[in-house]
């Protein structure tokens, strides 16, 4: 991507228990981390693949270029707000017209904003301070929402189409069938090659024999 | 790229970016056209227009996207295959390669190189094939037993934190000598 002058970087994120746990204790220690923990663990300090704590959303408090040595303290604590109260009895809650969760997500962006400038320390400790008591309003009014029922899905779910006969699909459909006929024709007669046999890497790891079953 | 960076094939030519990249002048404005602020948690279209670029440029063997993003990621392929054509460059050329059968509802389609001698061609391919296609390190790792330890390797885009890949990873059968290869591998695909 760089080299094609795009924005675009990317980072591998191995989502494990043990690296949710790694990271809940990484964020109680009073010292922030080093720039290369940061780098590669910040996406679990918002709680993205954290699944049984946090409902995922995409509002986040920081990012990756957040001045998080300089707001340490208000990092933790948005942390901790995160692993506690966007989960799902709150956005249940919104789900049921209950406003918190916008007011959170509004909080976050706030506090993203604010951790991405650099100030003097004195700053930064009124700045923290000023979002902790918020955090703790918001955390209050959490406290006192009903525990969530087991006898419905927890996330939204996109309503599947009923419409017997959508002409579009069937247009879309009609039109793959001559597509995939077409390439099923190039195939044997003009391109031959894509036969051929294929690289291979060195076999690397085992797999379960399900891996075998064709999926299509 | 991918070859070389994933796999140590060094008889793969590196890719002309040099040459390329004047042409494209037109492509960052073009991603950001799928940008979209109210889509925080997740942006198909701009996923898929991510992960083309990806394969455009060797990044990566393959990806793989739902029917619904065809005719975007369609587009796309046509434009990039004219820059291609029109600089003599055409052993680069992409292709999108529909696969699924519609009685069980399942179309979906691959994009990868017109010339790629790794991605496996044939219709029918299983869960193992389709991995490797994709360039996982852990392809066939498909547990019809959900209760089975598992974890889940991604890459995100930093600042958005879409996912343009992701594979299940069986934790049974990662040994700690395996599990530095499977570190390793990853790593080299952040680059």
């Amino acid at each position: 991507m760089q080299e094609l002058q795009l924005e675009f970087r990317f980072i591998w994120l191995f989502d494990t228990q043990e690296a949710c746990n790694q990271a809940a204790e990484r964020m109680s220690l009073q010292y922030p981390p080093d720039k290369h923990w940061w780098a590669h663990n910040f996406p679990f300090v918002l709680g993205r693949g954290d699944s049984d704590h946090v409902v995922w959303d995409g509002n986040t408090f920081c990012g990756w270029n957040s001045h998080y040595e300089l707001y340490w303290g208000l990092i933790q604590r948005a942390y901790d707000f995160c692993m506690k109260y966007r989960g799902e009895k709150e956005w249940r809650a919104y789900e049921d017209g209950n406003d918190h969760w916008l007011r959170s997500s509004a909080l976050f962006e706030e506090i993203k904003e604010a951790v991405a400038e650099v100030v003097d320390q004195e700053h930064a400790t009124t700045i923290t301070s000023d979002f902790t008591a918020r955090m703790e309003r918001l955390a209050e009014e959490a406290d006192n929402f009903p525990l969530p029922s087991e006898d419905r899905p927890a996330r939204l779910r996109k309503e599947r189409s009923t419409s017997i006969f959508d002409f579009q699909r069937w247009f879309s459909r009609v039109a793959q069938y001559v597509s995939v006929s077409w390439e099923a024709f190039t195939l044997v007669l003009l391109e031959r090659y894509k036969l051929s046999p294929r690289l291979t890497a060195a076999k690397s790891i085992n797999y379960p024999r399900e891996g075998d079953e064709f999926l299509f | 790229m991918a070859e070389r960076a994933l796999y140590h094939n060094d008889s793969e030519p590196p890719f002309p970016f040099d040459d390329i990249v004047p042409s494209l002048d037109w492509l960052p404005s073009s991603i950001a056209s799928y940008q979209d602020p109210d889509k925080a948690d997740w942006n198909g279209e701009l996923v898929a227009i991510i992960d083309t670029v990806l394969v455009f440029a060797g990044a990566r063997t393959s990806c793989l996207h739902a029917i619904e993003y065809h005719p975007i990621c369609a587009a796309l392929v046509a434009r990039l295959n004219s820059v291609l054509c029109s600089l003599g460059l055409e052993r680069y050329e992409i292709e999108i390669v529909l696969r699924g059968t519609a009685s069980r509802g399942r179309w979906i389609f691959f994009v990868t190189r017109k010339h790629s001698r790794r991605f496996i061609w044939p219709r029918h391919l299983t869960h193992y094939e389709i991995g490797r296609n994709l360039d996982m390190f852990t392809a066939g790792h498909f547990p019809r037993n959900i209760t089975r330890p598992r974890g889940a390797s991604s890459i995100i885009e930093r600042s958005s934190l879409y996912s343009v890949f992701d594979e299940v990873v069986l934790l049974e059968y990662l040994t700690p000598e395996t599990k530095q290869q499977f570190e390793m591998f990853n790593r080299r695909k952040e680059k």
